[in-house]
């Protein structure tokens, strides 16, 4: 059985550059901030390898005091393992942009557009 | 660099766009229709009686909880849970709830624990009950007797769910670290007395659906999905569920006393719309059994945390999941340390479904169109937040 501490260890010697702010929660969440140009590999590498067949959905959280966006994509699987791994994607406030996964998952489709209506972060590719 | 907004095309531009020949044309089915139980936008194209392609958007009642929540106390975010999916309440009150207790680090009495069992499947119950019936008056044959049946016995469900919150449907019953209300004397017999009549009621539709013969032609091999399909387009709850994933919240992420209870996570084997309303009617007899045994196991003690709960909740994140009646229901809770949370995200269990409705249109008869729909227990109100 996969749990999160294991899922961190394996996309961090995958990625050693592209993810930082690792965090576990428990067994079962954890949560790691990837940078934006590896997302899709990170996503890629994740449901290849790491029985991430899930694709839950995705969230925009506006850090004004930060002066940054952020997208959080909610990772989870089809009953392979019990882990949901929540991925960070940094964009600046002005011009947010985050590449898109709808290429990957067919339902992040309307994830995508929430966030766009509700953040004005467009999706690089999503149009 | 400002991004363009693309535009939405208006009915004439789709037209235009999709139209190819004099023997095609675009059917409203929505926002304002017979079959929806709340507003969305489903146009079809059709060629005949056939779906060639289906467009569908919502917003239509986008009431932007989760919006309000960032500009309420932590408390009065509860009341807005309950408005989101007025059926489902308390699995909604259970989810915000869970996410903020993980922020605390709160530990819930048992007592407690199990009286938000037994509360939310009696709403899992009631909710598949009018989901069901609301369905049933969408096809011809055996429907609308059942929907007056279904409502008539949902009520003694409601009746029960209100003996202990005092609301039918708007509970805003959980609380951080426990609930509101204990159980009222005598609810057990109530329950016991309830049960059986239940379990007759739910075999006998099961019987009835299983003996006619415009049920089958309309649900049968209708609306399809594969597992594989059904995975790919991430699906969740009931609609994968009947094509056969066994895939349910209670199980992957077990929360409250669910770990100790015997259920079963109940499959079909095709995915068509007759598999997606059997299982609804046998999670309903599972339902029962999980209440049953809570009633028998439900230890005395506290129904609240002694700790105190504090105004200003510690600064951290939080991501939390239930077996919502729709499906997979998860909230993604922020806080920075202030009396508000920072951000509520509702990762919404029709939402993921929703999305899935075109592909399933495609190629199938209108009236089909009408049944699938309906078969996916459809909460508007739920998706557009």
């Amino acid at each position: 059985m996969t749990n999160a501490s294991e899922v961190l260890s394996s996309i961090q010697s995958a990625f050693p550059a592209a993810v930082s702010d690792g965090k576990v929660e428990s067994d079962d969440r954890l949560w790691v901030t990837v940078d934006s140009k590896k997302i899709r590999d990170v996503c890629k590498y994740m449901t290849d390898k790491l029985g991430f067949d899930h694709y839950a959905g995705s969230a925009g959280v506006d850090w004004i005091a930060r002066n940054e966006m952020e997208v959080v994509e909610i990772m989870a699987s089809y009953g392979i393992h019990n882990v949901v791994a929540m991925l960070k994607v940094k964009t600046p406030r002005d011009n947010p942009s985050v590449p898109s996964l709808v290429d990957m998952y067919w339902n992040a489709n309307w994830y995508e557009r929430e966030t766009w209506e509700m953040f004005g972060i467009s999706r690089r590719g999503q149009w | 660099m400002v991004t363009e907004r693309p535009k939405y095309p208006t009915f004439r531009e789709r037209e235009e766009a999709h139209i190819k020949s004099d023997s095609e044309m675009i059917m409203h089915l929505g926002p304002q229709h017979a079959m929806v139980p709340g507003p969305f936008l489903l146009d079809i194209l059709v060629e005949g009686e056939r779906v060639k392609k289906a467009f569908l958007d919502l917003g239509y009642i986008h009431k932007g909880i989760e919006k309000i929540m960032e500009n309420r106390s932590w408390l009065q975010g509860i009341t807005y849970t309950d408005r989101m999916c007025y059926v489902a309440a308390l699995s909604n009150n259970e989810c915000y709830c869970g996410a903020v207790e993980r922020l605390l680090g709160l530990e819930v009495p048992l007592r407690a624990q199990y009286i938000r069992v037994i509360l939310e499947e009696l709403s899992r119950i009631q909710s598949h009950l009018i989901g069901t019936g609301e369905f049933l008056t969408l096809i011809a044959g055996v429907g609308f007797a059942p929907w007056q049946y279904m409502i008539m016995d949902r009520e003694k469900i409601i009746s029960l769910i209100e003996s202990v919150t005092g609301a039918r449907l708007t509970h805003s019953f959980v609380r951080f670290g426990g609930v509101r209300n204990d159980l009222p004397e005598g609810f057990d017999e109530q329950c016991r007395k309830v049960f059986p009549y239940m379990k007759s009621r739910i075999e006998e539709f099961i019987e009835l659906f299983a003996q006619d013969p415009i049920y089958h032609a309309r649900m049968e091999n209708i609306g399809s999905i594969s597992p594989e399909t059904a995975k790919r387009i991430g699906c969740a709850g009931r609609v994968l569920r009947a094509a056969g994933v066994p895939y349910d919240m209670r199980i992957e992420d077990p929360i409250l006393v669910y770990p100790e209870l015997d259920f079963k996570v109940v499959t079909g084997t095709r995915g068509d719309s007759a598999d997606r309303i059997d299982c609804t009617l046998r999670e309903m007899l599972e339902s029962i059994h999980i209440i049953e045994q809570c009633l028998d196991k439900i230890p005395s003690g506290p129904i609240k945390t002694e700790a105190k709960i504090p105004k200003k909740i510690p600064a951290g994140e939080a991501y939390y999941r239930v077996e919502d009646p729709r499906g997979e229901m998860g909230m993604y809770v922020i806080s920075d340390g202030g009396d508000k949370p920072y951000r509520v995200k509702v990762r919404g269990p029709f939402y993921a479904t929703f999305q899935t409705l075109t592909p399933l249109l495609e190629g199938v008869y209108i009236a089909d169109a009408v049944a699938i729909a309906g078969s996916m227990d459809g909460c508007p109100s739920e998706s557009d937040r």
